[in-house]
């Protein structure tokens, strides 16, 4: 733990003498911290208390008109019992995260831009009473080399901004280890290991001066480093796994439309379509079954969001979202756990409000709260919980310059 | 060192405030800054997302739980058929600092189809089986001590299923081993020979019982050569919480079978202190249930 505060503190202490060396220059140091304390409550557990806090200085040095230099580090720890969140179940009783980010923006004319980055994160958590925050089974770092190109022009007299990003990155869990490696010292061993490549295109344009709209598109390629393909057991085969690395391909796409009618309030619709697929599979055990592409679904999700300022200070934000996740080959069980001939899905409303008010200066009060509903063509319950309501309440403070 | 650091952290945030009051930066420029750091978070949090996928997948596939001493359990299942003849069924309990193994090793009378759903892990038929286990070999081990069951000479027989009353109401094939061999470290400890009940070297002494709370049962065997070799089964949820039973009917079975987990631990004079402690998820074992089944699942003292 020691050694982890001192890598966080070294490493702002690096950002902040790099800064004051380019005092000449012009820069900004942005600040973000919040402190929240919370009561989540689900229909399949008792209500639990929880905190979490944040602190995130940025600092942007601007060389010269073309140059620009920044960092940004943010530090987070939450403590929480056993929750279940939107996408899986959490475990994790305590977690902190750390993140830098070092970049540099580079102008090549008035209407391209260039901006590559270095990424480094390093999420430590805490689930059961024999793990601490060192040890901790989904423990994990990743490193990662980010640009991307943006590109301004115009279409009918309206401003246009293109942005391409290709990000390659590598995922750790240094305390993953496979089981079946550890026994008999083949097959995978750092079976969640991977690298990835992530592309991404967005295009987004005002429409006037109340209307603007975007469009990303975003890919990522998942390549494991170790683990394997399973196969169905075959004859003469006392080994589980093909030769094959596991692979995944991910493609998100987010169509945005924002409308502010009125100074005091602006909305956003969003849908959201993803599609995951893969060729790792699965043989269930307990009911003798193979099932090819295990991990492959496709996510329809959709959302509209409401930013209402009332009058000058107050600051309100509603949001609805629904989301249908259909996977592709896994089945759903039945009360007994067996498969029935249905495609496993899950139907999932939330709804979350966030209030705001800036008590003094910088700092601000806020509230939020999140309600939940799921649905499942799955009864069987006893390991995962997909049929569930749930609602997190949430006040804290916001510090930010 | 930390309290130090900590205020070091402070003066050196409270310096650069201090330094860069004076910035000529816009309103604009500090907006756009602001977006860029934006822009990093949406995208590790799209990147974080991968993470919480991940740990939905081992929830769902039941591969983390917690055991009886408030433990996380790391569980992986397998089924691989090393012979034309043979099903071996594998599954690792691993904690933070051991991890225990289980196999179980079926030898069938003639080579299996491609097809093994219908012919895995029986011990009841209702009609003569075309396909049954001749030897079956259950290992367990913390990768120092190991326990061997050893089933030898097995073969269906046919028994008469009778009512209440001693009317015969159906029958059944069940599967009859004639040897049953114990080895602890590699030491025959007991070996039976079950058509006419004698022992090898000699008969030990045993004696068992349920605790106090229900939902747990103990056994020691008083060996021949003054060792003991003692067992303990626990019926426990994912989050390791005993079931508190008394009595257990075929339907108590079932919903146990189906539900939750048995975590087994063994010790014995030979280990020195040490245990074996497995953690199974039995829903493999109750696939069959042939009308007028003994046990509703498969035998459960061929696996505990």
């Amino acid at each position: 733990m020691k050694k982890i505060l001192i890598w966080c503190y070294v490493t702002i202490s690096i950002i902040l003498f790099v800064e004051m060396t380019y005092s000449e220059s012009k820069s900004v140091f942005l600040f973000h911290s919040e402190i929240m304390e919370g009561y989540y409550d689900s229909s399949k557990q008792e209500g639990k208390f929880g905190y979490n806090a944040s602190l995130s200085p940025s600092v942007f040095y601007k060389l010269n008109d073309k140059n620009t230099l920044f960092s940004n580090y943010v530090v987070s720890y939450e403590e929480t019992d056993q929750v279940i969140e939107e996408e899986g179940v959490r475990w994790t009783d305590r977690i902190l995260a750390q993140t830098v980010i070092l970049g540099h923006i580079y102008k090549l004319s008035e209407r391209l831009e260039n901006k590559v980055s270095v990424i480094g994160y390093l999420e430590l958590s805490q689930g059961t009473k024999d793990e601490n925050l060192s040890t901790g089974l989904y423990n994990y770092w990743d490193i990662g080399l980010k640009d991307e190109i943006r590109y301004r022009t115009g279409f009918k007299n309206k401003p246009l901004v293109f942005r391409i990003g290709y990000k390659f990155y590598y995922r750790r869990f240094p305390n993953y280890e496979g089981l079946y490696y550890l026994i008999y010292k083949k097959g995978p061993r750092w079976e969640k290991d991977y690298f990835a490549n992530r592309i991404s295109a967005n295009a987004e344009i005002l429409l006037n001066e109340k209307t603007y709209s975007s469009v990303q598109l975003t890919y990522l390629w998942k390549i494991y480093t170790d683990d394997l393909v399973m196969v169905i057991p075959s004859v003469e085969e006392d080994y589980p796994y093909s030769t094959k690395k596991r692979q995944e391909h991910v493609l998100n796409f987010e169509l945005s439309y924002n409308y502010s009618p009125w100074r005091w309030l602006s909305s956003n619709v969003m849908l959201s379509p993803e599609w995951r697929r893969g060729n790792q599979n699965y043989y269930d055990t307990d009911q003798l079954v193979f099932i090819p592409y295990v991990y492959d679904y496709d996510l329809y999700s959709g959302s509209i969001n409401f930013l209402i300022k009332p009058w000058e200070k107050l600051l309100w934000q509603i949001g609805y979202k629904c989301s249908y996740k259909r996977y592709t080959n896994t089945l759903a069980y039945d009360k007994d756990g067996d498969y029935t001939d249905d495609k496993l899905y899950k139907l999932d409303h939330s709804i979350n409000l966030n209030v705001s008010y800036p008590v003094y200066r910088n700092i601000s009060v806020v509230a939020s709260c999140f309600w939940d509903f799921s649905l499942s063509n799955t009864e069987y319950e006893r390991i995962y919980g997909y049929n569930y309501q749930s609602a997190s309440y949430g006040l804290g403070i916001n510090y930010k310059f | 060192m930390v309290k130090r650091l900590t205020i070091l952290g402070i003066i050196l945030v409270c310096t650069t405030r201090v330094t860069f009051l004076g910035a000529e930066i816009n309103e604009f420029e500090r907006e756009r800054f602001r977006c860029e750091i934006a822009d990093e978070r949406h995208d590790l949090e799209f990147d974080r997302r991968e993470v919480c996928q991940m740990k939905f997948w081992d929830a769902r596939l039941n591969k983390v739980i917690t055991d009886i001493h408030g433990n996380r359990v790391r569980i992986e299942e397998f089924i691989t058929r090393p012979e034309a003849n043979q099903i071996k069924f594998t599954a690792l309990s691993k904690r933070k600092n051991r991890l225990d193994y289980f196999w179980f090793l079926q030898e069938f009378n003639k080579n299996l189809p491609k097809d093994i759903r219908e012919i895995a892990f029986r011990c009841e038929w209702s009609e003569y089986p075309e396909f049954y286990p001749v030897k079956q070999t259950s290992y367990k081990s913390n990768t120092v001590d190991s326990l061997m069951y050893l089933f030898q000479g097995q073969q269906p027989e046919e028994i008469e299923i009778r009512d209440t009353y001693g009317d015969i109401v159906g029958y059944l094939y069940f599967l009859f081993s004639s040897r049953v061999e114990i080895w602890v470290n590699g030491i025959l400890k007991r070996a039976t020979d079950l058509s006419t009940f004698e022992f090898e070297p000699a008969e030990p002494e045993w004696s068992s019982g349920e605790y106090e709370n229900g939902g747990q049962w103990h056994q020691e065997d008083y060996y021949w050569n003054n060792t003991y070799f003692r067992r303990e089964q626990y019926i426990i949820n994912d989050s390791g919480e005993v079931l508190k039973i008394w009595f257990m009917s075929i339907q108590d079975i079932e919903e146990i079978y189906e539900k939750y987990n048995m975590e087994s631990i063994y010790t014995a004079s030979e280990f020195n202190g040490r245990t074996i402690d497995i953690i199974l998820v039995p829903k493999l074992f109750l696939r069959y249930k042939p009308e007028h089944s003994l046990f509703g699942a498969y035998d459960p003292y061929l696996l505990f």
